[in-house]
């Protein structure tokens, strides 16, 4: 009976026939129906059989009750059998409670600030919008993941893509904002307890799991506290950058830079912002300012205008490269970076004081030595300053275009088409005085703040690094940033940093070799390089000695290529005691016709006080030189050398590798500036000057003459007061060797110490 | 209650069973109570076209009988210029609940296939129906054509 009897359906109203239905035929003709629709047709309807029309009888033509045995027992095996069913559907989702699984599209961050603490503000562009379409944001206002930071809330950000999730971890990771460091990693889901009891969820939006999560995605509560999860987003975070360098090994060096200069940036937030452009402008704008517009800034809208289009240039160029160039950009910038340190550690004897005057110094100077500073910041402030500007460069981009802020996209590709336009620039000539648009971007302050936390971020492959590093770093790096704050703020007030633009240059050059060097890219170059160039605080005279020297370093035909190597050569130099022999290197092969880089070089390594200056001047002129680059190199040379750097690189990238634990040991409080310098140069930088390159090449296309000028006088002026607060939020950014490392200690006491110092 | 579970059962055994004398069935997922589909008749002069009806249940189905619309026109004798139909098995008074819509819809065909001139909704039809068929069958066809839905393709 019990088997085939339990599913029959009343015909009527199709539900199941209760155990003493079973036996109720209400009618002679047979059909049966259950009780309950026949007492409805007895007392609503026409009391009709529903099948024959009979008019009804008072009692059921056909109804055995069932004995109390047999009902006992139908009853029994019917518990039996829904207990069966249940314990089934128990025993297959019972352990599923103790389950977390780590969605690949939701980011979970801790950290956030009441101000941000609201869904629709995480949402938008500036925030979490700028990484990808989001499907959802669920704020948890308890603080009990803020630990010692005070009160913040933490959020769920479900992403339609989880690579925009990674990208969005990648990015917001370690970002400092609102006096908290954010932390961001991939959020875990729990199994709706529905699901669990094999019970249909009420719920439309329930955003917990019904289904069976991927089993290598999945772990327990125990797993957890091993972090067994963490391993695993740190491995799908490596996929994501491992697929990004696949896909695109430019971009991915640039996605690194970028994130590495969000990181700095923040530090650098509003105040550095002006210098580091300034600096930049005088780096670049050597070269590029050289003719039409000195000193003049374009206006800053056009500059976010022909971003975007830059972009697009700036990835064809990409295409067009050998996959070696590729490779080899981002060894490049890794090296540029190392070499940066290295400058750093020696330098580092010389006091914060004499750095920022040399600096300072450096603006009036000669325009050769303005090249050559932005190339390697000697002093720690100048570091500082270029992190600052990287990082305000950061910002500004972010500020300025919130449409492309997504960091990644926008610096990755920024990078790549700022270095091939200036590869392929070979006619000084046209440079134009540099673009304010860095100095554009550097002004908005409003958005530093989270600018710089996402500047933080490049941390991405390792969160939880920061933990492991320790106080140590932090209140090193805090005291020597107090100390050069105050030195360097009442010194920088009053001097224009170009440092930082150099820096910036830097790391674009590495990838120009890749992109070589296209006929068409020339025209892009000339506009380009130039109206970046500009720093606010450069003077025309300033502009037109860099244009000088830009000239002859295009007269010598020096290929963009071989700008690159020659920076990584000269960041090699600085790394090592051969630096003087790299430095012949450089020019001599590379530079082939430009003996005067070489000869500025050499002259200023032999003056001790200008030695930070040096620096800074030979990072600047690979620069320069790499804007000006003009016929493509032999790929062999580029190839070997870009290979010799990827060793260099290499090291530099690995966490715990010596030379991040030398710089830390070497520079103690400069530390962090020393990171962020590294990072900066590494791949923040160059992606962030790539997006400005690209604007001020539009912008230099569309309206050179006119619209150059004035932007760069409202930057010059913002920057200045700006730089103060940039320089020391530099210092926060790690060196990207040392990202992971370091980052944590140094953003805090950074960030701490530049607050104290600003305020 | 009864109403939706039995339509939802109704419904999904229409939708499998191949031979469905009602194409493109459409039914609101808020109100299983309307449906509306193509009736494709096989025999001329209706099978140039497809009529689009509407089968409406009240609440109280199966105890009380749906109610068949015609939502195209038709030239037929047992259907009125409303698109009402009187359909014997879904009368009040021959309703039975244990009918169910797929027998409903049979009966509709056959209807419409072979119309039944002594039960007409529309007398002057059922009279050229009876008396001469030629001239019927004639404006049936143009009607059709001029009035009926595309036929689907299966």
């Amino acid at each position: 009976m019990s088997g085939s009897e339990e599913q029959i359906e009343c015909p009527l109203c199709m539900e199941p026939l209760e155990i003493d239905d079973i036996n109720f035929f209400p009618c002679t003709c047979g059909y049966q129906i259950c009780r309950f629709c026949w007492h409805r047709i007895r007392t609503d309807e026409n009391g009709l059989c529903p099948a024959c029309r009979k008019q009804y009888p008072e009692d059921p033509a056909e109804f055995k009750p069932l004995t109390e045995e047999e009902l006992q027992r139908i009853k029994k095996e019917r518990r039996q059998k829904d207990m069966q069913r249940k314990q089934k559907a128990a025993e297959n989702r019972k352990h599923l409670a103790n389950v977390r699984v780590v969605q690949k599209n939701l980011v979970f961050v801790v950290g956030l600030s009441q101000r941000l603490a609201d869904p629709e503000v995480l949402k938008k562009q500036e925030y979490f919008g700028k990484f990808g379409k989001i499907h959802k944001v669920v704020i948890n206002q308890s603080t009990s993941y803020a630990g010692s930071q005070g009160p913040s809330a933490s959020a769920y950000v479900t992403y339609n893509r989880s690579e925009d999730a990674l990208k969005a971890i990648v990015a917001v990771n370690n970002v400092h904002i609102d006096g908290r460091t954010l932390k961001a990693s991939l959020g875990t889901t729990k199994y709706c307890s529905h699901f669990l009891r094999g019970s249909q969820c009420p719920k439309s939006d329930c955003m917990y799991l019904h289904e069976l999560g991927e089993e290598a995605a999945s772990f327990t509560k125990e797993e957890m506290q091993l972090g067994k999860h963490q391993e695993y987003e740190q491995k799908l975070l490596e996929q994501y950058m491992n697929s990004q360098n696949l896909a695109h090994n430019h971009l991915a060096t640039n996605n690194r830079i970028s994130a590495r200069k969000k990181s700095s940036s923040p530090t650098t937030v509003p105040p550095s912002a002006p210098q580091p452009v300034q600096s930049n402008n005088s780096s670049h704008s050597p070269p590029a300012q050289s003719s039409s517009q000195p000193q003049q800034s374009l206006p800053n809208t056009s500059n976010r205008d022909a971003w975007p289009s830059l972009q697009g240039a700036g990835n064809n160029t990409d295409n067009g490269l050998s996959p070696q160039n590729r490779t080899d950009k981002p060894d490049f910038t890794s090296e540029n970076c190392q070499t940066q340190v290295n400058q750093r550690n020696r330098t580092t004897t010389d006091s914060e004081q004499q750095s920022s005057r040399q600096s300072d110094g450096v603006f009036g100077q000669s325009p050769q030595k303005s090249t050559d500073i932005t190339a390697v910041p000697t002093s720690q402030s100048q570091l500082q300053t270029v992190h600052s500007i990287m990082g305000a460069k950061t910002k500004s981009l972010l500020l300025d275009n919130p449409n492309s802020l997504s960091l990644f996209s926008s610096n990755g590709f920024h990078t790549r088409s700022p270095k091939s336009p200036v590869l392929t620039t070979d006619v000084p000539e046209t440079e134009q005085p540099p673009t304010t648009e860095i100095l554009d971007t550097i002004p908005v302050s409003s958005t530093t703040d989270w600018q710089e936390a996402f500047g933080f971020g490049p941390m991405s492959k390792e969160p939880n690094n920061d933990d492991d590093l320790g106080f140590d770093p932090l209140e090193e790096s805090s005291r020597g940033l107090a100390d050069l704050i105050e030195k360097e703020n009442g010194c920088r007030q009053g001097m224009p940093s170009f440092r930082p633009c150099s820096t910036h240059h830097q790391v674009f050059h590495p990838k120009y070799p890749f992109h070589g060097p296209p006929p068409h890219s020339r025209t892009l170059h000339t506009q380009h390089p130039q109206p970046q160039n500009l720093p606010p605080g450069f003077s025309l005279s300033h502009i037109q000695q860099q244009q000088q020297h830009v000239n002859s370093m295009h007269q010598h035909n020096i290929p963009g290529m071989v700008r690159q190597e020659l920076l990584a050569s000269r960041m090699m130099g600085f790394m090592n005691p051969n630096i003087q022999n790299s430095y012949p290197d450089m020019f001599t092969s590379d530079m082939s016709g430009s003996g005067k880089d070489p000869m500025q070089q050499n002259s200023r390594n032999d003056v001790v006080n200008l030695k930070d200056w040096q620096e800074g001047l030979r990072a600047l002129l690979p620069n320069i030189n790499i804007s000006f680059g003009a016929p493509p190199y032999s790929s062999t040379e580029n190839t070997r050398r870009n290979t010799t750097h990827n060793g260099h690189n290499q090291k530099n990238w690995c966490p715990n590798s010596t030379k991040s634990s030398k710089a830390n040991d070497l520079v103690g409080a400069y530390d962090p500036a020393i990171l962020s310098s590294g990072y900066v140069t590494d791949g923040s930088v160059l992606s962030d000057d790539s997006p400005y390159w690209l604007k001020s090449i539009n912008q230099l296309t569309e309206t050179e003459n006119t619209s150059g000028p004035n932007h760069r006088l409202p930057f010059s002026a913002q920057q200045f007061p700006l730089r103060n607060a940039v320089w020391p939020p530099q210092t926060h950014n790690p060196p990207p060797g040392f990202q992971t490392h370091i980052r944590p200690t140094l953003q805090s006491a950074e960030t701490r110490t530049i607050s104290e110092g600003l305020q | 209650m009864a109403a939706t579970r039995r339509l939802q059962k109704e419904l999904s055994d229409i939708r499998k069973s191949e031979n469905n004398i009602l194409k493109n069935i459409q039914v609101d997922e808020s109100n299983i109570l309307l449906w509306q589909g193509l009736l494709v008749p096989e025999n001329p002069p209706y099978n140039k076209g497809a009529f689009k009806i509407q089968i409406d249940f009240p609440a109280e189905y199966p105890f009380k009988p749906p109610k068949i619309t015609f939502k195209t026109k038709i030239y037929h004798p047992n259907i009125d210029e409303k698109g009402q139909v009187c359909l014997p098995i879904i009368s009040a008074e021959n309703w039975k609940p244990a009918t169910k819509t797929d027998q409903v819809l049979q009966s509709l065909a056959s209807l419409i296939n072979d119309p039944e001139p002594e039960h007409p909704l529309r007398a002057d039809l059922a009279e050229e129906f009876t008396k001469d068929k030629k001239k019927f069958m004639k404006n049936a066809e143009e009607f059709t054509k001029r009035n009926s839905e595309k036929r689907p393709i299966d």
